[in-house]
């Protein structure tokens, strides 16, 4: 089997994803499926969900993730299944833990800060300009009419 | 000369780089009155809003005091100076210098400046050549063409050439040829009866006037068995039956019985003897008994021969998909299109793996009129994959070897393609076949010889699983 | 010996380079006119030398010369001739060549379209662009040089990949280019007004016309290259958030932000600070984008360099860059002083919030892209950040970005009066809600998200036209007259967002509300998709210039009614050994009609995927639209880098 599998692989152009075959008849099990897939990604592609992409590994995803459903699991306990046999990796959505805090708070924290130095720059004193002597206004005007 | 071109660039372009600095004086204002001009703007546009009510007098007349304020300020603050300079040729000869020796001593430092352009089209002859030696007969016709081109005068060169372009089936360029040939070797009646024989096959087997005189001419000043044939044909051809089968009789006779042109002679006629009702015996008194019963029987014969004996083939040996081919052609010709169909699905599955396999299989399918829907190229996917996992051993190795069957069938078409070569050999060594991976690496080996990248390549990706023998 | 003079050539752009970032510097510090007027043709010799190095090239790939180790890796004699010429930028070498090309280019139009700038200035612009030159040169020579022969040629080439052998990439990178290469300019500006301490509106007004010019190209780049992702992936997916689309957005968003604050800076001589750290942090990111997709530190169809050394080299050149011009920033940028005041309600703070605003959103693609990479160095914990982490972070932010992009025009410069702001503002969301109840009431749309983004879009190109209808004086009698009369500037302005406002309509639109079908099909079997019927009518086998194909015929009716046959293929390429698809589109204008050609499945099935994509035409005619709208600004009089000549004072006339 081994063999045959490595022989598949070295003579294979990559595999056209999507199989009919395995969607749900129902839409309502599929439109959840599809829900999960996004949140889901493609290990080996740019980080195209598994329902974007044509690789094999995208497919086999679909098929477990088709098949979580199938066993009555929750939206939840689908992505904690594979989360536990990929990794973080495999999250679209990478999950809310230690090493992961600085990622989101960031967003939160430049909004923050964004805000803190406008209402800064705003406040800053600033001196109202001084008002031109009429001699200067003349200067001025004859300067801006030069070669019109 | 190379260098020297360089050199002169280099130092060209030095010149245009300090070319400022050769000049007698240069004046350049430090600081422009561009300024101004924005403030000017800004001026015209609060008078065109104020026109247009966006803004109010108020507003306009506040707008217009700071641009007034700001345009003094920046008259009053910016350097009004100017930049002076003169012709300062020892500077220039010094920028000139550092430019044309920095480029120089770079490209000394990594060009290579020995290694002439090759474009492609010069290289055609090599490519030829190599293409040539390792059987590809396009290849072979343009060379000779080149060399009867260049030397007119040599038999050798037209009678390879004509020979070559009836390899491939091009009969009329072929008979082209053969009349160069038969010029320069004084007609020859063998020459002669092949020239002939060119014309005829270009003129969809029928013999042309011309091809007949002359087959007329030599079968009479020699014992040329073609000749001999081809005016029997010729005869047949006009309706003249009984002459054209007492023709090939005649040739039969004086023929030894191993003569390789004997298989056509004694299948002409029995098929004449058919066709005239008469007893094949009288003619071939040698006449086994199929032969008996096919001047017996209808055409129809001949295919079914064929069928069984390739259907029998087949069963030992699956893996030839041009067995395949001639089987359905066979079956389409005998009238059993849907028996055709069958075999060429049946081909199909054999070489499921093999989409350059397919294609063929489809113009063949195309050729025959069979296709409704013909199936596009198509490898094995995960589903073939997780398919495989639920099949038997001897179900696997089936699929395995159409695979590696047809990826040996594209090669032997189009050779010229090193990663194919990589992935038969490793197919074969994975397979364990390792006297096929040698043989085909040795084959690869052959075709690319010369070129030192694919030989590297190959023996890096390929050569490994072969080498522990 | 053409090849030869290619490379020979690069080393004299090189040399060309290294004269151009030292002497004219020298020139200035000494107010020596000639020494300074040297930035001017040394960057003319330099783009010539890149020109001709690149000729040279490019005349490799043609007759297939390969004896360069470039061709032979990545060309192909059987490739038709265009992807033999786009072939020379779909590697890593040539495609850094490309780039100093871009760069050359933009030097030589600084010198020739940049007479009217100040010597000094135009001096130490072009001095920094030659200082960029230099690493660049530098790294193409020493680790990438695309000249490098081979001793024994071989007979052919490697091919090229197949995906990348389209129209839609072959024109890609160029424009990409022209971006993110057009923004050194800002730098060598930003940098330039730090070293001789001059900024003021001027300034901006020469410096504004560059970025202009790059921000197009890189937004016709980046519609571009969804546009192939679009058609050419065979997904109907255009925008994945993958690190190689998010180092050309991140430029693009900040130089977004630069373009509005360069404005300020012309008119109001203030945020001059911010504008010059904008330019800097603009080409940085460019200089970013350039190491993730050139380092190879992501693996994917874009990222084809794999060499830690090269890695290591473009890390160094990041590093010296963006910290000195940084480190400029720090010790220059408190001399400068701001000049215009401005009320809480003014122009000038909205375009503040707006340039807040694109840098938060640029931060969060920032992080979002970097922090995976940073995170694996540091702990070696694997983790992905995709469209869901983005769609939560930044598209809230971009969101409120184009509310006030709406209402930023309503808003006079200095001071606006606040209750007729808030009473226009209270116009548009009103115009804008109804439109959205009305579009979702005739549709039959429900997603709140949906409607949400349909409201948004609504509202930019409602406020668009109400402020366009205002400074028109609509519907008076006038109108027609002063909208003909308006400065081309005003009309990037409506223009631009208005494209903004389609084109998010068209994302809005395909994200939500897309209909999709796969299913295995034999011949004249039909399937319903949305309001569409498709029905597969033949599949034809034959080949093209260097592929072979299978082309279906998909026939598409509504109610009966035929509306197109679409085409949808799929090619294997044998010298390659790689398939691609190549969907079967009709654009309509609400939207696309898309078919995917798949693998035979049984007998005489074939899987086939069906779409009905709305609103993505729009998408590319907003993208359109906008990139037309920065080349009309680009027109307008005030921008023209020439300046009317009747204006120059006399003092200027003996310079020539």
């Amino acid at each position: 089997m081994r063999t045959l599998i490595l022989l598949l692989l070295l003579l294979a152009p990559p595999a056209f994803a999507l199989d009919p075959g395995e969607m749900f008849a129902d839409p309502a099990l599929e439109e959840r499926a599809r829900a999960v897939g996004r949140d889901l990604r493609c290990l080996k592609c740019r980080n195209q969900s598994i329902f974007d992409s044509n690789a094999g590994i995208a497919k086999d995803l679909r098929v477990v993730v088709r098949e979580r459903i199938a066993a009555g699991d929750s939206d939840r306990e689908i992505l904690a299944y594979v989360q536990d046999r990929f990794g973080d990796y495999v999250l679209l959505k990478p999950p809310v833990a230690a090493h992961t805090y600085a990622l989101w708070l960031t967003p939160p924290a430049l909004v923050l800060i964004a805000g803190l130095a406008f209402a800064a720059y705003m406040r800053k004193p600033r001196r109202t300009p001084e008002t031109l002597s009429d001699e200067d206004r003349t200067a001025a005007r004859a300067l801006l009419k030069e070669t019109r | 000369m190379f260098w020297l071109a360089l050199a002169a660039a280099a130092l060209l372009s030095g010149v245009w780089i300090a070319w400022p600095f050769l000049r007698i004086r240069s004046v350049d204002l430090t600081s422009a009155d561009g300024a101004i001009s924005i403030y000017r703007d800004q001026l015209d546009e609060v008078d065109r809003d104020r026109a247009g009510g966006l803004i109010s007098d108020a507003e306009a007349t506040a707008a217009r005091a700071e641009i007034e304020r700001r345009a003094l300020h920046a008259a009053r603050s910016l350097d009004q100076g100017l930049a002076i300079s003169k012709r300062a040729p020892l500077t220039a000869v010094s920028v000139t210098l550092v430019a044309a020796a920095a480029t120089l001593a770079g490209y000394a430092w990594l060009g290579s400046p020995d290694a002439p352009d090759q474009p492609l089209a010069a290289r055609k002859q090599e490519a030829l050549t190599r293409m040539a030696d390792a059987g590809d007969l396009t290849s072979q016709i343009q060379l000779l063409i080149q060399r009867t081109q260049d030397n007119p005068e040599n038999f050798e060169d037209w009678w390879m050439l004509a020979r070559s372009y009836a390899a491939i089936g091009d009969h009329a360029s072929s008979a082209d040829a053969y009349r160069h040939a038969a010029d320069l070797a004084g007609d020859r009646p063998a020459v002669l009866s092949a020239y002939a024989e060119a014309m005829t096959l270009a003129n969809g087997n029928k013999v042309p006037g011309a091809a007949r005189l002359i087959f007329e001419q030599v079968a009479r000043d020699s014992a040329d068995p073609r000749a001999r044939y081809y005016v029997s044909l010729a005869r047949a051809q006009t309706q003249d039956f009984q002459g054209a089968i007492e023709g090939w009789t005649a040739l039969a006779r004086s023929s030894a019985p191993g003569a390789p042109w004997m298989p056509l002679v004694r299948r002409d006629i029995v098929n004449m003897a058919r066709f005239l009702e008469q007893d094949v015996t009288d003619y071939l008194p040698d006449a086994t008994p199929t032969e008996i019963a096919a001047a017996g029987g209808t055409g129809v014969m001949f295919a079914t021969d064929r069928i069984a004996t390739l259907e029998a083939q087949l069963a030992k040996q699956p893996k030839d998909y041009k067995a395949w081919i001639a089987l359905a052609r066979a079956q389409a010709v005998a009238g059993e299109r849907d028996a055709a169909t069958e075999a060429l699905a049946q081909a199909r599955q054999h070489f499921a793996a093999a989409p350059f396999v397919l294609q063929k299989i489809s113009e063949a399918e195309r050729a025959l009129g069979l296709d409704l829907v013909a199936t596009g190229p198509r490898g094995p996917d995960a589903e073939d994959i997780a398919a495989a996992a639920g099949m038997t051993q001897a179900e696997r190795d089936s699929m395995v070897e159409g695979m590696v069957a047809g990826l040996a069938a594209r090669l032997e078409e189009q050779p010229n393609d090193p990663d194919g070569w990589v992935m038969l050999v490793r197919s074969y060594a994975t397979l364990g076949q390792q006297e096929r991976a040698r043989e085909a690496y040795s084959q690869a080996a052959g075709i690319f010889d010369g070129n030192d990248a694919v030989l590297r390549a190959l023996e890096r990706q390929a050569g490994r699983m072969i080498s522990s023998d | 010996m053409i090849v030869e003079f290619g490379h020979f050539a690069l080393w004299l752009a090189l040399a060309a380079a290294l004269i151009q970032s030292v002497v004219p510097l020298w020139g200035t510090s000494r107010g020596h006119a000639g020494a300074m007027r040297v930035a001017d043709t040394a960057a003319q010799v330099q783009f010539l030398a890149t020109a001709a190095s690149f000729g040279a090239l490019t005349y490799a790939f043609v007759v297939s010369d390969f004896s360069l180790r470039l061709t032979a890796l990545n060309s192909h004699s059987a490739k038709p001739m265009l992807y033999k010429i786009t072939g020379v930028w779909a590697n890593h070498e040539g495609s850094m060549l490309l780039w100093v090309l871009m760069l050359a280019l933009f030097g030589v139009l600084i010198s020739v379209f940049g007479r009217m700038i100040p010597v000094v200035m135009r001096a130490t612009v072009l001095a920094v662009q030659g200082m960029i030159g230099i690493g660049f040169y530098a790294f193409i020579l020493l680790t990438s040089n695309p000249f490098e022969r081979i001793a024994n040629a071989p007979l052919d080439g490697q091919g090229m990949n197949p995906l990348l052998q389209d129209p839609g990439v072959a024109f890609h990178p160029p424009l990409l280019y022209l971006g993110y290469v057009g923004f050194s300019t800002a730098f060598s500006f930003a940098v330039a007004a730090l070293i001789t301490g001059r900024v003021d509106p001027a300034w901006a007004r020469w410096m504004r016309p560059w970025v202009l010019f790059a921000w197009s190209g890189l937004t016709a780049g980046i519609a571009l290259g969804s546009w192939w992702a679009y058609y050419e992936l065979g997904w109907g997916g255009f925008w994945f958030w993958d690190p190689v689309e998010n180092a050309s957005f991140m430029p693009w968003l900040i130089g977004t932000a630069l373009l509005h604050s360069a404005i300020v800076v012309e008119k109001r001589n203030a945020l001059l600070k911010w504008t010059i750290l904008l330019a800097i942090l603009t080409f940085s990111l460019s200089l970013i984008g350039t190491f993730l997709v050139r380092s190879g530190i992501l693996t994917s169809v874009h990222a084809f360099a794999t060499d830690p050394e090269r890695g290591a080299f473009i890390l160094l050149m990041l590093c010296v860059y963006i910290g000195a011009a940084l480190t400029l920033f720090a010790w220059r940028a408190p001399d400068l002083e701001d000049g215009g005041v401005f009320a809480l309600w003014s122009r000038e703070t909205g375009l503040l919030v707006n340039n807040l605003l694109l840098a938060v959103a640029c931060g969060v693609v920032f992080v979002g892209t970097l922090y995976p990479l940073v995170l694996e160095l540091i702990t070696g914990d694997k983790i992905s950040v995709g469209a869901p982490y983005f769609n939560q972070t930044f598209l809230p932010i971009f969101g409120v970005t184009m509310l006030i992009a709406g209402i930023g025009p309503f808003l006079s410069w200095k001071r606006a009066r606040k209750a007729d702001v808030l009473r226009r503002a209270a116009t548009t969301a009103g115009v804008a809600a109804t439109l959205a109840v009305l579009l979702a009431l005739a549709m039959g749309l429900s997603d709140p998200v949906g409607l949400l983004g349909a409201f948004v879009a609504l509202w930019l190109a409602v406020a668009t036209l109400q402020d366009l209808g205002r400074r028109t004086g609509f519907p008076n009698r006038a109108f027609l007259r002063r909208l003909v009369g308006l400065p081309r500037s005003a009309w990037g302005l409506y223009l631009g967002h208005l494209g903004l406002a389609i084109a998010a309509a068209g994302v809005i639109a395909v994200s939500v509300w897309r209909d999709e079908a796969i299913q295995t099909v034999t011949t004249g079997e039909a399937t319903q998709v949305g309001p569409y019927e498709f029905t597969l009518m033949d599949i034809e086998n034959t080949s093209g210039p260097n592929y072979q194909t299978s082309i279906a015929a998909v026939r598409v009716t509504r109610n009966g009614e035929l509306v197109t046959l679409l085409f949808p293929e799929r090619r294997w390429y044998p010298v390659e050994q790689k398939p691609t698809t190549e969907a079967g589109i009709r654009t309509l204008w609400h939207g696309d009609l898309y078919a995917v050609l798949g693998d035979p499945n049984g007998a005489r099935g074939f899987v086939t995927r069906y779409y009905y994509n709305p609103g993505v035409p729009w998408m590319w005619f907003g993208a359109m639209l906008i990139t037309l709208a920065a080349l009309i600004t680009l027109a307008d009089r005030r921008l023209r880098v020439g300046a009317p000549a009747a204006r120059r004072s006399a003092i200027a006339q003996p310079a020539e």
